[in-house]
């Protein structure tokens, strides 16, 4: 395949693809490399600033920032994996069926899907959060279902592309039945695009979760997560303990900006097209996207 | 010959869509009350210029486009009626080669697979079995074997509308609408198209709807000819008879427009001014008359009969009133 190739050879994406590979195999490993147990409360070692001993520092608990970084990749990888999931499962079917069959049903499912989007993501993303109750479960919900507009428009854009093409015709002629036309053929033909949505889906998914916990909507405590722990470093700021959130800001950065890296190389080795550098765009609405939330539309 | 299909008055009508301001609403009628009746064993060609409606004929007959009312009768069964099963079933008898070779084969796909699935959706085969019809049904059309495995950007046009005719014919059915089956095609790859096809006509006893804006290719491999104009047939006829002596003037006009290869053949050429009107606002009367160099007044307000001239042909043009031919 040219286009693996042609993707590998972007350095910027191979750039993306290390960082994500390295989180991920942080993450699995976590408690193998994890010099301390994440959740042990050491009050004596409160507040140490980084050193040999605690590589990140502690926190006002005196737990290891850097052990509970490597812990927090886990539920970072989770909830991202769980949450795109749940955004394809629903999207794609919803997109694919819209666009195929069309009608006034489809054109039903992309007007609620055009209404999801005109949310701003993340305010969207809390009401649901709020609503269907604190903790893991509903942050993951949330983001999930806040991700299924976008699936679905990709996947019905590409489905109405795709239907008119004479091969789609051809099998119509040939009395192949239309699920089997939707899943052989057009799903499959829609794969290089959704590729690319996925893999910035999950960075987005990444941001929206850390910012649920950051903003108290996420995971309980003590759970160790990245916006989780942001939050709790916010009120040391000012009296200098600066590892507490400056290390977890870097991992959540680091994360997102890996994903965006693999995701625009894919993006440009797929579509020939618009071989624009689009990763300085994307970095910007990456800073706007705590503000308005909005930010992950193509 | 016995009339393998026989088409009633077939029609389909586009309504246009209202646009939010302003005036719409109306129908484009891409097919306008088309009748014809194909022998078996014969090679039927509509010809027309783009807009005309020879391929929307092609795959309304198909029901790859539901027609908005007439009748098409396969080996005698109304076919317009039936529900999608009975449909699929159909499908091996009446199958369609596309004119586009590149965009009619899934890129994702191989030719062997693309082979298979009209065996996986129409028979119970065995792998082996499937795997061995494929091969015979790939050296039919002059492939290999070996380009079962390939891809369709692999191949070059020639051998992917090969690859088409072996998918449409692999069920073996008894009638093809060819849609423009060469005109993607060089010149030199179109002879070798013509040829296998014909070849594959008689092998298999096949009744082709050839599609066709180029009236040497028609001329070439059809036996009988039906000109279209304006979702309507204006003409049919056996096509040497035809060419030799067209009646409507349309059909004179599209013949004298064919190259001649023989320069001391000289022989007048009849230029049409003006577009093909657009059929959401087709002229009133006879479609044709805002064209043709022979139109009378009546031509503007009465819409011509299709009527039978002879035994094998028919027209639909007002020169050819039983008064006006008294007078000629």
């Amino acid at each position: 395949m040219n286009r693996w190739r042609q993707a590998l050879r972007s350095r910027l994406a191979i750039v993306g693809l290390i960082l994500v590979a390295v989180w991920v195999l942080f993450a699995l490993l976590a408690p193998w490399i994890a010099p301390y147990p994440p959740n042990e409360i050491q009050m004596q070692d409160k507040l140490l600033p980084p050193s040999a001993a605690h590589w990140f520092g502690t926190d006002n608990f005196g737990r290891d920032i850097f052990s509970r970084i490597l812990y927090g990749a886990r539920v970072t990888v989770w909830t991202g994996m769980v949450s795109v999931g749940i955004a394809c499962l629903i999207g794609i079917p919803l997109g694919a069926a819209a666009g195929y069959f069309g009608g006034r049903i489809g054109n039903l499912i992309m007007r609620v899907m055009d209404t999801l989007l005109a949310f701003p993501s993340l305010i969207l993303a809390m009401a649901l959060a709020a609503s269907i109750g604190p903790g893991l479960l509903g942050a993951l919900l949330a983001v999930g279902i806040v991700a299924i507009p976008e699936f679905a428009r990709l996947v019905y854009g590409q489905t109405v592309v795709i239907k008119e093409k004479e091969f789609i015709e051809a099998s119509r002629a040939l009395g192949v039945r239309d699920k089997a036309i939707l899943f052989r053929h057009v799903l499959p033909n829609a794969f290089a695009p959704l590729l690319v949505q996925i893999t910035l889906g999950l960075g987005s998914a990444v941001l929206t979760t850390s910012s649920l916990s950051f903003l108290g909507l996420g995971v309980r405590p003590p759970t160790s997560e990245w916006g989780a722990m942001i939050s709790y470093g916010r009120d040391y700021i000012i009296s200098g303990e600066w590892w507490m959130t400056v290390f977890p800001g870097i991992a959540i950065a680091t994360v997102i900006f890996g994903f965006f890296l693999l995701g625009d190389g894919l993006r440009d080795a797929f579509d020939p097209h618009g071989r624009t550098r689009r990763v300085t765009r994307r970095i910007k609405r990456f800073s706007t996207h705590t503000h308005t939330g909005s930010g992950q539309s193509l | 010959m016995p009339a393998l299909l026989e088409i009633r008055d077939l029609k389909k009508h586009y309504p246009l869509r209202r646009r939010l301001f302003g005036r719409g609403g109306g129908t484009a009628k891409a097919l306008d009350g088309v009748s014809l009746s194909i022998g078996q064993g014969e090679t039927f060609a509509v010809v027309g210029e783009s807009g005309s409606g020879k391929t929307t004929l092609g795959k309304t007959i198909l029901r790859l486009i539901e027609p908005t009312s007439g009748s098409v009768q396969f080996e005698g069964r109304e076919i317009t009626g039936l529900g999608a099963n009975e449909l699929r079933r159909l499908r091996t008898d009446m199958q369609i080669v596309f004119q586009d070779p590149y965009g009619s084969l899934d890129p994702r796909w191989t030719i062997g697979q693309t082979l298979e699935e009209p065996l996986r959706t129409h028979l119970r085969l065995s792998d082996e079995d499937a795997k061995g019809r494929i091969e015979r049904m790939l050296e039919v059309v002059g492939l290999s074997k070996q380009h079962a495995s390939r891809y369709p950007h692999e191949l070059s046009g020639g051998q992917r509308q090969r690859v088409g005719i072996a998918r449409a014919l692999i069920t073996e059915p008894k009638f093809v609408v060819l849609d423009e089956p060469v005109s993607a095609l060089d010149v030199s790859i179109q002879a070798q198209i013509l040829k296998l096809m014909q070849e594959l006509q008689s092998r298999l006893s096949l009744t082709y709807l050839f599609v066709s804006h180029d009236l040497s290719v028609v001329r070439y491999i059809s036996d009988r000819v039906g000109v279209m104009y304006l979702g309507k047939m204006v003409e049919t006829g056996p096509t040497a008879e035809l060419f030799e002596r067209p009646l409507h003037p349309y059909t004179r006009a599209l013949i004298s427009a064919i190259p001649e290869a023989d320069p001391a053949k000289r022989r007048e050429r009849i230029t049409l001014s003006g577009e093909v009107p657009s059929p959401r606002n087709p002229p009133s009367g006879c479609a044709f008359h805002t064209r043709c160099p022979m139109a009378r007044p009546e031509c503007r307000s009465v819409i011509p009969e299709w009527r039978q001239v002879s035994e094998n042909r028919s027209v639909a043009c007002h020169l050819y009133n039983e008064e006006s031919r008294d007078e000629s």
